[in-house]
């Protein structure tokens, strides 16, 4: 049961809450990049990433709202999971499909997940971090990273890597999720061991998400250069 | 107990390290192999300019061959018949009518053999064509024009003409390659005797062409890397991937045989 500990906040709390923290700059950083090289982008995929981007750091501003209000932001971040794991996903089924047919093979396991998702949340509710659905959705999101690499390098034709958006978001998602494994892994005893002011956890998450998005903005900046190229 | 801590967060730090490090090492091994690959595809790129530039050069040497034969077709035998004509034309004597009938037959005859020559020059006129009908046709047809020279006895022995196969651009290079070694044969081997042999068997075109003439020394020719334009020979060759092998010797004659995957 989630309970009140603040009753109300004012605007100027609420507003003090949009303003980045150390932790959160590279989301919002991210996101200034996605909506300055992304916003004038036709393609699909590039649109939903920056609509993505803009439920990432969303979901920043609701988890510190909710942690001020309820002192626990689970519930948050338990949504959140649902729209990672479909943008995620959907980002492959793009990637992949260039390559080779699985449409049906991502969607069956995108189905799967979803089940296990809702089986979790069914079992121990939404107050209860679904920690097992993100491990076992990172670890699938590894496999499909390294099968896009695996793509890649076979295809026969030359592509500029430097300047390839796609190559830098799975680089930059490769990173987090092969991170992200270990962190699920040791998660009970990184979350309880602090190495100065941070746990572990926050140490090794930060990094990571350092890496995702750094990544993700390079991309923006390669997409936004091979946009004005094709034109 | 501070110390276990210790102990844990530093396990927990170099693992998250390794795991850091795996992937970034991926990503640099890629960009690595990437970089052979745009090598490797520059060189392919570079190669397939080379041929092409080698294609045309092949198409121009052989329209330039063509014009050669016309221009000497058109001086040596049309511009002759027709010469012969207007002699004949200009001696008719209209009161003498039984012998005017038979010039006026002889220039009829003369200027019916210069349209049977002018046909058959603008057979030859369509240089590029012949290749397009196939390498044998294009092939009888570079011999039928050696042999109306009169001055070699030639044996042929073609079976390429109905082979149903054919390879356009490998097509080019073997009517060139041809016409150099006829060239060749014209120019510096005095011989009296040719034989062509071309054929098709399990995916190789062999052609073979032996001459009676005063042969060379392969060695010194290759050697000054000039003249008879051997080593362009080579070159084409190598570049559709084939085999020539050169057996010559001075005072007995010349054999040159040629081996190339086709089609």
């Amino acid at each position: 049961m989630i309970t009140k500990v603040v009753e109300e906040l004012d605007l100027h709390q609420i507003l003090k809450l949009c303003i980045p923290k150390f932790n959160s700059y590279p989301y919002y950083l991210s996101l200034a990049f996605s909506l300055y090289f992304l916003y004038r982008d036709k393609s699909r995929f590039w649109r939903i990433t920056n609509l993505y981007m803009v439920i990432v750091v969303l979901t920043q501003i609701i988890a510190r709202y909710s942690a001020k209000m309820y002192h626990t932001n689970i519930v948050t971040y338990n949504v959140f999971i649902i729209f990672e794991i479909s943008y995620i996903t959907y980002a492959f089924y793009i990637l992949l499909n260039h390559y080779i047919r699985i449409k049906n093979w991502l969607i069956g396991i995108y189905v799967g997940t979803m089940i296990i998702y809702a089986t979790y949340t069914y079992l121990y509710g939404l107050n209860v971090y679904n920690a097992f659905t993100i491990s076992l959705a990172s670890v699938i999101f590894v496999v499909y990273s390294l099968m896009y690499f695996y793509l890649l390098l076979k295809d026969e034709n030359y592509i500029d890597l430097s300047n390839h958006p796609t190559f830098w978001w799975v680089g930059g998602t490769l990173i987090f999720y092969f991170g992200s494994t270990l962190a699920n892994f040791f998660d009970d005893i990184a979350q309880h061991v602090y190495f100065g002011k941070y746990s572990v956890r926050t140490i090794i998450y930060i990094t990571l998400i350092f890496f995702l998005y750094a990544f993700w903005a390079y991309s923006f900046v390669c997409r936004a250069r091979q946009r004005k190229l094709s034109h | 107990m501070q110390s276990s801590t210790t102990e844990v967060i530093s396990l927990i730090l170099l693992a998250s390290l390794v795991f850091l490090l795996m992937p970034i090492f991926l990503l640099l091994y890629i960009r690595s192999y990437n970089k052979h690959k745009k090598n490797h595809f520059l060189e392919k790129q570079n190669m397939q300019q080379k041929f092409e530039s080698e294609m045309l050069q092949a198409r121009v040497e052989v329209q330039d061959q063509t014009m050669q034969s016309i221009a000497t077709e058109l001086h040596d035998n049309v511009g002759q018949l027709l010469s012969l004509t207007t002699l004949t034309l200009n001696s008719v004597n209209l009161s003498d009518e039984i012998k005017a009938k038979k010039k006026i037959e002889n220039s009829l005859e003369l200027v019916n053999k210069s349209i049977k020559e002018l046909r058959e020059l603008a057979k030859l006129l369509h240089g590029e064509q012949l290749v397009e009908n196939g390498i044998g046709h294009a092939i009888d047809q570079e011999i039928s024009w050696l042999s109306k020279s009169g001055a070699y006895t030639i044996k042929v022995n073609n079976t390429l003409a109905g082979s149903g196969h054919s390879s356009p651009d490998k097509d080019l290079i073997i009517l060139r390659l041809l016409q150099e070694i006829i060239n060749n044969i014209i120019k510096h081997a005095q011989a009296t005797e040719i034989q062509i042999d071309a054929h098709l068997k399990t995916g190789t075109l062999s052609l073979i062409v032996q001459e009676n003439g005063v042969g060379f020394n392969p060695d010194e020719i290759k050697a000054k890397k000039s003249g008879m334009g051997l080593n362009s020979i080579y070159k084409r060759i190598e570049m559709i991937n084939g085999k020539l092998i050169l057996n010559s010797a001075p005072g007995e004659g010349t054999s040159i045989s040629i081996e190339i995957p086709y089609p």
